[in-house]
């Protein structure tokens, strides 16, 4: 029975017509089976375009950039998130240093200011700013005017 | 003008300037059946779905055009491109659904089991349809890329990476399935 319906199918993907000898040959359940085939054959490109839309495919902008660039696809994405990670792991990484670093910068301001007090013989006011809104800090002294010729 | 171009000669243009009109011409001769295999493959499915599939095809498409080599010809690798998004897009949704049902320990089954009793009361109008949507993925595609799409058995090897034989015999078995499924629907219609 395969044989028959193999032999029968190879006449129909070469688009020869079927030997009447070959018809012949066949069983009623092989011409059942293989008037079904050509019945599925026939029909399925017209049922499968009744159920699909012919509409032009409105492609998305992000899909192709105005310079025809592609961008937003699976592989930039992919990057973006190695960068992402990547920049992540440096701030990661470098968090304990900017830490000691301020650490660092608040031992030496301590110690710039115990120096001008002593030199000085000022007391620091810590929340005494000027009117310009700037953080700078001020000694409660009069400022020292230098005279003579430099 | 574009459209008196053959497929070589559009992607030769494409190649060059990069022009989307080329492009878009290209994908516009190739939309029907680009949605067939789609349809195919997904068994129908969401819409939306099927035009994320198509979005996918389009993207890849214009991203490896410029690099196409002509080893095969534009049409076989446009399908077996269509094809492997598909699949593609159903292992996605596959792990999706696994990951999903994990987390929320929700029994997708009964979820679903609405929106696809509605659709198989949709797809059972016709039996053509219904009897590809149950043959495996493999029987449905090829049976659709000769019979639907026309394509030789040269190109169906090309398309399905197998040999000109596996795929002749292939496709007769695929066909002698659906007729046997197409014929007991019908009789089931008939009873």
């Amino acid at each position: 029975m395969k044989d028959h319906i193999d032999k029968v199918q190879d006449y129909i993907d070469s688009g020869k017509s079927i030997p009447e000898t070959v018809i012949a040959d066949l069983s009623e359940k092989e011409t059942e089976i293989l008037g079904t085939i050509l019945d599925f054959r026939q029909n399925i490109k017209q049922e499968l375009n009744s159920r699909i839309s012919d509409k032009p495919l409105n492609l998305k902008k992000n899909v192709l950039g105005q310079s025809g660039d592609t961008v937003n696809n699976t592989g930039s994405r992919v990057f973006r998130n190695i960068i992402l990670a990547a920049a992540a792991f440096v701030i990661l990484l470098s968090t304990p240093g900017i830490y000691r670093n301020l650490e660092t910068r608040k031992l030496i301001r301590e110690d710039a200011q115990s120096f001008v007090g002593t030199i000085t013989d000022t007391a620091w006011i810590d929340n005494k700013t000027p009117d310009t809104g700037t953080d700078t800090e001020w000694f409660d002294a009069e400022p020292i005017v230098m005279t003579g010729i430099y | 003008m574009l459209e008196n171009l053959d497929d070589h000669e559009c992607i030769v243009r494409f190649k060059k300037n990069r022009e989307e009109a080329v492009f878009n011409c290209l994908l516009a001769r190739y939309r029907m059946a680009i949605r067939r295999i789609i349809f195919t493959v997904l068994k129908g499915g969401d819409p939306d779905e099927a035009e994320d599939v198509e979005q996918e095809v389009a993207i890849a498409l214009y991203t490896s055009l410029a690099d196409f080599s002509f080893k095969s010809s534009f049409k076989t690798y446009l399908y077996r491109l269509c094809r492997n998004k598909a699949i593609d897009h159903i292992r996605e949704k596959e792990r999706e659904r696994k990951l999903f049902k994990k987390i929320s320990r929700i029994d997708m089954q009964q979820t679903q089991e609405l929106p696809e009793e509605a659709v198989e009361k949709e797809e059972k109008k016709n039996a053509l349809i219904q009897t590809l949507f149950d043959l495996p993925e493999a029987e449905r595609t090829i049976i659709v890329l000769k019979d639907a799409e026309d394509m030789s058995l040269k190109e169906l090897s090309e398309i399905l990476n197998k040999p000109v034989g596996t795929v002749k015999s292939q496709l007769h078995r695929a066909r002698v399935h659906a007729a046997k499924i197409y014929m007991q629907k019908q009789g089931e219609e008939f009873k």
